[in-house]
């Protein structure tokens, strides 16, 4: 409710996306962390206490110039108190769980403050500037991690890399999705970390392997000594590990087959990110007869006489090209594949796969543009080529 | 008598109605002598192709990052796959991934092969061939 309140008013906007800390508590808007000078000279920091006034759910002009504070009052470098702002210092019980210590009166030139940013902004300065002159370093914009309420978000905490870069609009885009990832490998691992920084209702797991010490060194981020020894199934270490950001995440301990392929209904978008084998051929028929559309991620490494080379692929089936597959993508059993198995420190080609599914995903979105339209992508990994093929 | 808008003098085109004329015959005649380059250039790629046919000239490629020299200006899809490995993994069924860059046909030198279909190539065309199935 507050993260709304906040993304709707520009002013309460712009301070959270500058890095202030805020929160709107018992109707008041609160800006913590402000850094200030106490009365033993040293640097503390105390929280700015503003009324809010609202017009239904954005804030109107300020309708006063009166501040308050909780903390110690405010001092000069010499740790005399700052005399141009004193107001009034009692405590006060602005609302529950609201008590305030100090209340500053600063008019601003124009008599009047004509946004919270200004207000706030104006008091934060008036407040710092003496800490600031003691310690450099010390600033209210702290970028504090922001929470959501649950219900909220399918984030734990806030998107603020969208609203601040002003795309949030084209990220709501996948809202609503239903994701299924079958398959979470090497690849899969990898495109999961960037599906989950994405706003995506729900984000399905299957996998029946267990995520084992050599899976560690082919996938995002560095797991636990502690983690690998309790030899947890790659969903649930997965799900544990990105439900730290998103709260969607569903793990199912069991691989896709012919038998329970129906589960897939109801899924807005399928990362196939499995091995070659008969399953897939019937993952990839009971998608296509349930009007899904998928990217098949694969590649492949081979051992030149003077070096590894491969290609990195990305098939793309969609309600208007589906035909293709069946002779760009392999359904033969994979026999044990010494070379790929081998050869672990190939994790870069795992996420070049992975950025390369999800791309092709956020086109079809419609988030980024899609001019080629292609639904096979080959990257040749000896020659640094990407080549299109079969386009709509 | 014929009746003539006033101060245009009938049957005397004026000097922008002339210079339209030079240019439109301009364009027709740059159009016909660039179609008769492209039919020129599409028979000595043609004559090119049977000479190296009828010679056996023998082309190296590059398969895999082995050097190979292969008697014959095209490779189809099945060729490249035999050439990358000699020796097939068991399991026929496998789809290998074929791409190709330098390859022989100016307009389209780089590419992806699938079954049955082939590619012109010239000394220097590279193939990376391999079954994209891994995870």
């Amino acid at each position: 409710m507050s993260q709304q309140l906040i993304s709707r008013s520009p002013d309460l906007k712009r301070l959270r996306d500058e890095g202030y800390d805020i929160e709107i508590r018992a109707g008041h808007l609160l800006v913590h962390g402000i850094p200030y000078v106490n009365s033993s000279h040293s640097v503390a920091k105390g929280t700015l206490v503003s009324t809010l006034t609202l017009a239904g759910d954005v804030t109107c002009t300020p309708g006063t110039h009166l501040a308050y504070f909780i903390g110690e009052h405010p001092c000069n470098m010499d740790g005399s108190e700052i005399a141009q702002i004193r107001h009034d210092t009692r405590a006060q019980t602005l609302g529950e769980n609201l008590v305030v210590h100090h209340s500053f009166s600063s008019k601003p030139v124009s008599g009047a403050y004509s946004n919270y940013h200004e207000k706030m902004t104006t008091y934060a300065t008036i407040l710092s500037s003496p800490a600031h002159a003691i310690d450099p370093t010390v600033t209210a914009k702290t970028f504090a991690p922001i929470a959501t309420d649950e219900g909220d978000s399918v984030f734990v905490y806030l998107d603020t890399a969208s609203s601040r870069a002003g795309i949030g609009a084209l990220s709501a885009r996948f809202a609503g999705e239903r994701v299924a990832f079958i398959g979470i490998g090497g690849t899969g691992s990898y495109t999961l970390d960037l599906v989950a920084k994405t706003p995506v209702k729900e984000i399905h797991l299957f996998d029946g392997d267990k995520f084992l010490q050599h899976n560690a060194f082919r996938a995002p981020g560095a797991a636990p000594i502690e983690r690998l020894r309790q030899a947890p199934y790659k969903v649930h270490y997965f799900r544990d590990v990105y439900s730290a950001i998103h709260r969607g995440i569903i793990a199912h301990p069991y691989d896709i087959t012919e038998e329970n392929a129906g589960e897939l209904a109801g899924m807005s978008f399928v990362f196939l990110c499995i091995d070659g084998g008969s399953s897939k051929k019937a993952i990839v028929a009971r998608l296509e007869a349930l009007g899904i559309s998928f990217v098949d991620a694969g590649l492949g490494v081979e051992l030149g006489e003077e070096g590894l080379l491969g290609l990195v692929r990305v098939t793309t089936s969609t309600l208007e090209k589906r035909d293709h597959v069946r002779t760009r993508v392999s359904f033969a059993d994979a026999g044990s594949d010494d070379l790929y198995r081998n050869n672990i420190q190939i994790a870069d080609l795992n996420a070049l796969n992975a950025a390369l599914a999800v791309i092709k995903w956020k086109k079809l979105r419609g988030f980024y543009l899609d001019l080629d339209r292609e639904h096979h992508a080959i990257y040749t990994l000896s020659g640094n080529v990407l080549i299109n093929d079969d386009k709509l | 008598m014929d009746e003539t808008e006033p101060g245009k003098a009938a049957g005397s085109p004026s000097a922008a109605e002339v210079a339209l004329q030079h240019v439109r015959e301009a364009e027709r005649d740059l159009a016909q002598a660039i179609g008769a380059e492209a039919r020129a250039e599409h028979q000595l790629e043609h004559a090119i192709e049977e000479l190296e046919a009828a010679e056996h000239r023998e082309f190296r490629v590059i398969v895999n990052g082995r050097r190979t020299e292969v008697d014959k200006n095209r490779l189809s899809f099945a060729e490249v796959v035999a050439l990358a490995f000699p020796k097939p993994p068991p399991g026929q069924n496998i789809i290998y991934t074929v791409s190709y860059r330098n390859g022989g046909d100016k307009h389209h030198p780089e590419g992806t092969l699938v079954a049955g279909q082939s590619v012109k190539i010239k000394d220097g065309t590279i193939f990376d061939v391999t079954a994209t199935d891994k995870s």
